[in-house]
């Protein structure tokens, strides 16, 4: 894909994210529709269009909502980078490839941000970051399995599956 | 040099997380103060946001209104009851006005400076929210050009919301007094009065918990906390209620819990109180 349409999508989803998405919060709980796109376009694209995207917008997410500066940008980067590296051990059409990358992922993003915050300073507890989790890990396969339905099988071919 | 033109990629891996560290760094020792470029991109997010999330509060509440139209119905019959009695009451509130005004002249006869009469109220639209899940970070439609300032505290209908952390032209980045590890002084509002002193910060589950700084407090669960005026935030601000008493026997401390009046989830108006005179605009 080509890195402006990515831009787009990914601003796009930023401007969703910070306005629209919050009316279909349950419990308290958002989606997390930037963690779903760095993790998606890490997994079906190859290249660093993802993982520059997700330091880009991450640096974004925490200029306007993160009261330091590099968090987000550092776990997405780290996130897409594992992707990256792990990507070729799952078949990328199979649907429970995204529905594992996405509970995994969602995991050790919510974990890294919650270890970055914490050694900044910050004072949430791990328990009630614990306590989202599992609603949000539902919500974001929702969204990345819904998105990977949709667009997904439409937008990328993956001659590398042994089905093809 | 030899190992890092083997090894480029992992080369330039390693320099990318080595830049966003001291970016996380940079921001740390200078923490709450965007640089012009980072105020520049606030503005102009600002200005697309409005309308986004204007647009999204309409189809909300449309949605709900269709949705809930018999919950809507009966809300409806109880306020009308409640503006009854907020009429009735209004009345006699209209007699103590009067008792007022002939209190502040003789104030005013005896040069007494009331702390009260210092702040200045803009109201302000939510325009975007913290999408992190467990933070309580957003931005308000209205900055500098109407008089908002750092640390400026931030109000609804319901309680105490926050303080402003950031500041630009047309926009200003609040954080929730939950979120908050710097103290917030109350007092206890019970039986019409204002008892006992006490201190409460944020406690990392989305609450807020404190002590009393009378051991012997004579206080419950329920009760209601408003902020005293000590410090940062101006007295009588609606805090939150006592959800829980415990009593620290190391410390010999009454430590609570505290429920805050505000839903953090669901804020869309606010008021910003400032120092007077700060207000530029409106």
């Amino acid at each position: 894909m080509k890195l402006r349409y990515m831009f787009l999508i990914f601003l796009g989803a930023f401007l969703i994210q910070s306005t629209l998405l919050n009316q279909l919060s349950l419990f308290g709980v958002t989606p997390n529709l930037m963690l779903c796109l760095v993790m998606l376009f890490s997994f079906w694209f190859e290249g660093y269009g993802a993982m520059g995207m997700g330091i880009l917008f991450g640096l974004l997410q925490d200029l306007c909502f993160g009261k330091l500066m590099g968090i987000a940008a550092i776990c997405y980067f780290l996130l897409s980078l594992g992707i990256w590296l792990t990507k070729h051990l799952l078949y990328r059409d199979n649907i429970l490839s995204v529905f594992f990358l996405t509970l995994v992922g969602t995991c050790a993003y919510e974990l890294m941000y919650w270890a970055l915050h914490v050694t900044m300073g910050g004072t949430a507890h791990i328990l009630y970051m614990l306590s989202i989790l599992p609603l949000l890990i539902i919500y974001n396969c929702i969204v990345t399995i819904g998105i990977h339905l949709i667009f997904g099988r439409r937008l990328v071919r993956f001659p590398g599956d042994r089905y093809f | 040099m030899k190992w890092f033109r083997a090894h480029t990629r992992l080369t330039a891996f390693i320099a990318v997380g080595l830049c966003l560290l001291i970016i996380l760094a940079v921001s740390y020792v200078y923490k709450g103060s965007s640089s012009p470029l980072g105020r520049l991109i606030n503005s102009g997010l600002a200005r697309v946001q409005e309308p986004l999330a204007d647009a999204g509060n309409g189809v909300a509440k449309g949605l709900k209104g269709l949705f809930s139209f018999r919950a809507v119905a009966r809300e409806n019959e109880e306020l009308k009851e409640r503006v009854a009695q907020l009429e009735q009451e209004n009345i006699k509130l209209q007699f103590s006005q009067l008792e007022l005004q002939e209190l502040r002249e003789l104030s005013d006869a005896l040069n007494y400076v009331n702390v009260e009469e210092g702040y200045d109220h803009i109201s302000a639209d939510v325009i975007s929210l913290d999408g992190s899940n467990w933070f309580n970070i957003f931005t308000i439609n209205k900055g500098t050009d109407q008089g908002v300032v750092k640390d400026g505290i931030v109000v609804n209908g319901d309680g105490l919301v926050g303080r402003v952390l950031e500041t630009g032209g047309n926009w200003a980045k609040v954080i929730g007094v939950i979120d908050e590890s710097s103290n917030v002084s109350f007092k206890i509002f019970r039986d019409q009065d204002l008892n006992y002193l006490g201190v409460l910060d944020g406690d990392g589950r989305g609450g807020l918990e404190g002590y009393m700084l009378d051991p012997d407090a004579k206080i419950s669960e329920g009760d209601l906390l408003l902020t005293s005026g000590i410090g940062l935030y101006p007295a009588g601000i609606t805090v939150g209620k006592i959800s829980e008493v415990v009593q620290d026997t190391n410390s010999l401390l009454k430590q609570i819990k505290i429920q805050p009046s505000v839903n953090f989830k669901d804020i869309e108006k606010v008021v910003v109180i400032v120092p007077a005179g700060s207000q530029a605009g409106e």
